[in-house]
């Protein structure tokens, strides 16, 4: 519209036709006929206070004014209404005026909350009750606003280690509604803890704490002194640009960006505790056909339980060990280079296919290998399989053996008994289902719009893109995103419960195990013999009425899986706002 | 033999702090695509999609991609928490986390590691501590996949909803723009006196 017709921020709670939402800036001339109506309202309530000296005669600036019973000023900081907003502005007061029209103004530089900014914070946490001043150059600085939008005065309190700020007391802190410690630039849309020295023309040190010696009416003296220059700029600047609008738009365009990380109700809570009740129990068919080579493995059973007590005192013992050619240089002799997905799917078909877990998460591919080859002197071929979630205890591997008889061996001998790998991890083995990629399975969130491919008659190619934020297709990746998240909280729940349980556990094995090495390790410092089964026998009597806590232990592991899911409910609680 | 052990470790931990790891990607998407998709961010160096064996069902290929720097592989990382990306215009934005050396096929040894086995006997009273162990990882594994199945279940429905949306919106603007094309808007407007140009 022209420039003579005057639109106001939309602060004033006036519904009339020429209220933008956007906020516009006004120069005040031609009384709108919202504004009088205000004035008139607001006559009673409205008082200014001290007013500065200024030369100019149309504008009168004030430090102080009284409305609606509170006195407020300059370097106050308030909280501003804003139409259509669902939280109020916090705006530090830095100048106050009439004009001569009689309509009330004060600038203000504004504090970002964080859902303001949260796109730009990167890897920045703010606390809930933590503002940003803006700064920098551009639009969202500052803004002129009706005095009669304020609401109430607000106490922000410095937290900014930077010399020209006093820190405050404790106990001011603790007074404080709000505190800031950095300043969130609009140019670099970036967060920062370095102060400048002006912001919007204003000296960052009015900015800051008020020293608390002083009450407020000799620092504004003094300020008001030193600072006359600029509030005398400030007058001449509106006579200046009287026909100019300037377009400052508030924090709007801030608040009305997508935020990725949407305010998820974690009601996915009574969902995952559903999840859980119903369990499924793996079925292992192989043990069936396993326990037929049970008896004719019997002999080889002896023979490593034979060799188990060696291998350990090999461990305890700080003698140079000499490995067994690494496992890395006999694959290159014995098997020959076929890309990994075939030879999964040749072992699989062969039976030599070996899904292992519960290893440790530091564990690579040779790692496992060589462990294999202690353990059971076989050879395999071994790949990690990365984990799905960065707080998954549980580490798998594929293992691919030499021969099916190889694989069975393994995998009976690891259910009869317990390899114990790494901090104590029992190693647990099963067939491995192989599942070939499939290609053509329908991938959620595909969808193919073909037919709008054959309507324009060439070959439209969707570019990459980030999704902007009016189109439909924005709306479909939200919904997606909060699916993410959501999954993501309940994946977090889930593993998080796992990985207590299991730690419990384990505390337990490590705890039996460093017992025993500690006891056997005296013992065969002193004499070295290999009779060591029956110092053996001696140390594990006291630990036997131990016995009794794995019995509770699996009393609590069945009740474990209620108790995490409930937590992520009071864990998720900030989130909601 | 040692050095050099620590040598390769450093450099593969170098090439992971430049990596980053995205999931729910797409399985029509290529090398190809990804590379042109991040070329207006950095420079990509190698990608290596991480095939998947064991789950019959599976929530998009997942790939590790290496960029020329870590900055770049930063970078990229904030662009896609904050803003959804999609790749070739699926509506199913992509996720990218850093990665781990875990992740990694042919990740070198720490150097200095010894890998510690021991067996534990069905005499030892340490077994019935091992073999809960072993049971709870069974459950927790099962636990595992049974919350997998259903997540895609949520995954289906959801694509569903917004297939059945899609279609809606494509309905309504194809039949926008067929009265536009024949003339029907032409007569209507006229027939209701409202002005169809932007004046």
């Amino acid at each position: 519209m022209e420039a003579s017709s005057c639109c106001i921020v939309s602060y004033i709670v006036v519904c009339s036709n020429f209220i933008s939402s956007i906020g516009i800036l006004v120069s005040v001339f031609g009384g709108d006929q919202a504004m009088s109506q205000l004035v008139e309202e607001n006559q009673k309530t409205f008082k200014w206070g001290i007013k500065i000296v200024t030369d100019d005669s149309e504008i009168k600036s004030y430090k102080s004014f009284t409305y609606q019973g509170v006195q407020y000023f300059l370097q106050d900081c308030v909280y501003l209404y804003r139409e259509g907003a669902k939280d109020t502005d916090i705006g530090k007061l830095v100048k106050m005026w009439e004009s001569k029209t009689g309509a009330k103004r004060g600038k203000v530089i504004w504090f970002f909350r964080p859902v303001d900014v949260c796109n730009f914070l990167r890897e920045y946490e703010p606390s809930w009750n933590e503002l940003f001043l803006a700064s920098g150059e551009g639009r969202g600085v500052s803004n002129i606003i009706p005095l009669e939008a304020i609401v109430g005065k607000c106490n922000v309190a410095c937290t900014a280690k930077d010399r020209r700020n006093t820190l405050l007391s404790k106990s001011d802190l603790a007074k404080a509604n709000y505190y800031v410690s950095h300043i969130f630039d609009v140019g670099d849309l970036r967060i920062s803890d370095k102060f400048p020295d002006i912001i919007d023309k204003i000296k960052v040190e009015r900015l800051f704490n008020w020293s608390q010696n002083n009450p407020k009416g000799n620092l504004e003296c003094r300020t008001g002194l030193s600072a006359g220059a600029q509030l005398k700029e400030k007058p001449t600047n509106t006579a200046e640009k009287p026909t100019k609008i300037e377009i400052l738009h508030a924090s709007e365009n801030f608040e009305n960006r997508d935020k990725p990380k949407a305010n998820v109700e974690c009601r996915n809570d009574p969902s995952a505790n559903a999840l859980l009740k119903v369990k499924e129990k793996p079925t292992y068919t192989a043990e069936n056909h396993i326990k037929a080579e049970v008896l004719s493995i019997h002999e080889n059973l002896e023979h490593h339980t034979l060799e188990a007590p060696p291998l350990k005192k090999r461990k305890i013992l700080p003698v140079a060990e000499t490995d067994p050619p690494s496992p890395s240089q006999d694959t290159r002799r014995w098997f020959f280079t076929l890309p990994w997905e075939d030879k999964v799917k040749e072992a699989h078909e062969q039976g030599t296919l070996v899904h292992l877990y519960n290893l440790d998460l530091s564990h690579t591919a040779l790692d496992v290998q060589e462990m294999i080859s202690k353990a059971f002197k076989v050879k395999a071929h071994a790949k990690v399989i990365p984990r799905r979630h960065s707080f998954d205890v549980y580490g798998h591997a594929l293992v691919i053996f030499e021969s099916k008889d190889d694989a069975d061996l393994v995998m009976c001998l690891l259910k009869d008994r317990c390899l114990v790998v790494g901090e104590g991890r029992p190693l647990v083995a099963c067939k491995a289902t192989f599942n070939e990629p499939d290609m053509t399975l329908n991938f959620p969130g595909h969808l193919i719009m073909d037919s709008l491919k054959h309507k324009f008659n060439r070959k439209a190619v969707f570019a990459s893109h980030c999704a902007q934020a009016n189109t439909i297709e924005h709306e479909m990746a939200m919904q997606w995103r909060m699916l993410q998240n959501k999954s993501d909280l309940w994946w977090e729940a889930l593993y998080k419960g796992q990985a207590k349980e299991f730690s419990h556990c384990q505390n337990q094995i490590m705890k039996h195990r460093t017992d025993e090495l500690n006891t056997s390790a005296v013992e065969v410092t002193v004499a070295h013999e290999s009779s060591d089964v029956p110092n053996r026998t001696e140390v594990e009597r006291p630990s036997a009425p131990k016995s009794d806590e794995p019995n509770r232990t699996a009393v609590e592991v069945t009740s474990g899986p209620e108790s995490p899911v409930e937590r992520p409910q009071s864990a998720s609680h900030p989130t909601l706002l | 033999m040692g050095s050099e052990d620590e040598q390769k470790y450093a450099a593969f931990m170098e090439k992971v702090k430049r990596t980053m790891y995205l999931d729910n990607i797409s399985p029509q998407v290529t090398d190809a695509v990804i590379k042109t998709a991040f070329e207006q961010y950095g420079t990509v160096t190698n990608i290596h999609f991480i095939p998947n064996y064991i789950e019959p069902n599976y929530s998009g290929k997942c790939a590790l991609v290496e960029l020329e720097n870590e900055k770049q592989a930063k970078s990229i990382i904030e662009v896609l928490s904050s803003y959804p990306f999609m790749m070739s215009g699926m509506p199913r934005p992509v996720r990218g986390r850093h990665a781990e050396p875990e992740m990694f096929d042919d990740c070198p040894p720490k150097p200095g590691r010894k890998i510690q086995v021991f067996w534990v006997d069905p005499k030892d009273p340490q077994f019935e501590v091992a073999q809960k162990l072993k049971n709870l990882t069974k459950k927790h594994v099962a636990e595992q996949s049974f919350l997998q199945k259903k997540q895609l279940e949520e995954e289906e429905k959801l694509s569903k909803q917004q297939a059945e949306t899609l279609k809606g919106h494509y309905e309504k603007f194809e039949m926008m723009d067929s009265i536009l094309c024949d003339g029907t808007s032409k007569r209507l407007s006229r027939f209701y006196g409202v002005n169809l140009n932007d004046d």
